[in-house]
């Protein structure tokens, strides 16, 4: 785990989960001071606005402390770079190695913690009952919506399989595309946009759309909703592993074509 | 004498090469990255709409400048966003390249980000989205022909800014050597934030627009952005532009000799 690199460098540990808070105050901030002034976006007051803000990095902080380490969240760099051959040697399967050799939570519990603390914030200004259940179920759809957010960003990675040296770095992208845009509240656009944003582009799923149905906003019910919510992550996640294991197959027949040990841990 | 008449052929022949080196291998990096481009585009161009059809104030703007404001932050984005190789190359060790070409450091960075980002950029994103912008029934003409000639004064302006800030944020990463990435990141964050690219600073509250106005940040997007759709006093965002690109400008040549001195480059 990154506890060795915390207890080596402390000092650029530390800078780095600065670097994640001000990241993930920053990504928030344009729609916090336009909800300010405008008081409240899209039928969504202020408040509401921060809570679906916090949802969605909390999000991304779960997807960096779960996988940020050893570039298992950018998996294309280590498809890309012919290092998935290391994955494949070990004793281990090669699920669990991705379920576990980017778990971070040391230097990458910035935004998470950062996201835990507007999402309790703003329960405490909407007057939201914190209970047991509410908290369960909040953290499920945390979950759901991490499941999608990391699945897309795979599933784009897979692309790695057939072009390693042109999408080496695809995922890097896939995943600015969610950090620069999870934050637009969707409620004042139409519902074919809505639409798009939710099941094409599941930028939605990844704060708007669970934010609306944990504050029981219309139309969807807090059980409809995360049960839409579960699905959504049960699909694009059964999607990835079918493209991964496409993929597997093709690098088994003809390999990588490239090899670099660059990055490699 | 005869490295000063080389060098505008140097640096001709810098921008060239890195233009057209941009797409080798990396040809979906690129585009993916128009492509999220565009996607922010359309989508706040759908929430200026909405806000604009539910009677939101909409602070100094009208709803068809603050369209055509969101529009040329996107085709001006290398322009107000300017990243040169100087951290990277410095992660990479490739920097002592540099050092050993025949021009200045400096410009050798400035025609690698030009040819790398600029040209390309405009060719397959700028352009494009310039020209399909009626399409969209976005205006694309400036409030008036003076403030299109002066938001071109305003830009180059931004230009100064944005390079001279580049470099300030890659001396502290030569300071910093492991924790390079960390202050791109932080410097990445900060300028999407106060540069009023993503938000005008008219639709903020009043008094924090203000106040990042005055920043150097705010003088990168927000100030020709501004005078492009004919928002605010041309001659007092000028002004504020002109004093930053003068301080940092002359704060980054000896902030970058002090650097220099513990830079430490492996590989290459």
């Amino acid at each position: 785990m990154d506890l060795l690199w915390f207890l080596r460098d402390t000092k650029y540990c530390l800078l780095q989960i600065f670097a994640d808070i001000i990241s993930a105050i920053s990504t928030i901030m344009g729609i916090l001071l336009l909800s300010e002034r405008l008081g409240g976006i899209g039928g969504i007051s202020r408040m509401e606005i921060l809570f679906m803000l916090g949802y969605g990095v909390a999000v991304e902080g779960l997807f960096i402390v779960m996988f940020v380490n050893g570039n298992i969240g950018q998996i294309s760099r280590i498809i890309g770079r012919g290092q998935l051959d290391h994955n494949i040697l070990q004793p281990v399967p090669l699920w669990t190695q991705l379920l576990t050799q980017g778990f971070a939570p040391f230097s990458g519990n910035g935004q998470l913690l950062c996201g835990i603390g507007l999402l309790w914030f703003a329960s405490r200004q909407l007057q939201i009952i914190i209970s047991f259940p509410a908290v369960g179920i909040l953290v499920i759809s945390l979950c759901c919506s991490c499941i999608i957010m990391t699945s897309v960003i795979w599933l784009i990675s897979c692309l790695a399989f057939y072009a390693p040296a042109a999408t080496e770095e695809i995922a890097e992208q896939a995943l600015h595309l969610f950090s620069s845009t999870k934050s637009y509240p969707l409620g004042t656009l139409s519902f074919y946009w809505q639409a798009i944003l939710c099941l094409v582009i599941p930028l939605g799923l990844t704060a708007w759309f669970p934010s609306r149905f944990l504050l029981n906003k219309p139309i969807y019910s807090l059980s409809a909703g995360f049960l839409l919510l579960a699905l959504a992550a049960l699909i694009f996640l059964l999607l990835f592993i079918i493209s991964f294991r496409r993929g597997l197959n093709y690098y088994a027949k003809h390999g990588s074509p490239r090899y670099t040990g660059f990055g490699h841990r | 004498m005869s490295m000063l008449c080389n060098i505008p052929r140097a640096v001709y022949s810098t921008v060239s090469m890195s233009a057209k080196q941009r797409f080798d291998g990396n040809a979906l990096y690129i585009f993916a990255g128009y492509f999220i481009n565009i996607l922010k585009l359309v989508i706040l161009v759908q929430i200026w709409k909405s806000l604009a059809q539910t009677n939101a104030d909409l602070g100094d703007f009208t709803i068809s400048q603050l369209l055509t404001y969101t529009l040329m932050a996107a085709i001006w984005h290398p322009q107000l966003n300017i990243v040169t190789p100087a951290t990277a190359s410095l992660w990479e060790g490739s920097i002592i390249n540099r050092y050993v070409r025949p021009m200045p450091v400096l410009l050798s960075l400035v025609a690698e980000t030009i040819g790398r980002q600029w040209v390309t950029g405009f060719v397959f994103f700028s352009l494009p989205v310039f020209l399909c912008a009626n399409l969209a029934g976005i205006s694309i003409r400036p409030a008036s022909p003076a403030d299109g000639c002066y938001s071109c004064v305003s830009l180059l302006l931004s230009v100064i800014i944005g390079f001279a800030l580049d470099f300030l944020f890659a001396s502290v990463a030569t300071n910093l050597k492991n924790g390079c990435w960390a202050i791109v990141q932080i410097r990445e964050s900060i300028t999407s934030l106060l540069s009023g690219a993503f938000i005008p600073f008219s639709l903020m509250p009043p008094k924090i627009g203000r106040a990042l106005s005055l920043l150097p940040f705010g003088s990168i997007a927000s100030a020709p952005l501004s005078i492009y759709t004919g928002i605010g006093d041309r001659w007092s965002l000028i002004s504020i532009q002109l004093t930053w690109a003068v301080i940092l400008s002359l704060a980054v040549i000896p902030v970058l000799r002090k650097s220099e001195e513990r830079m430490i480059s492996f590989g290459g």
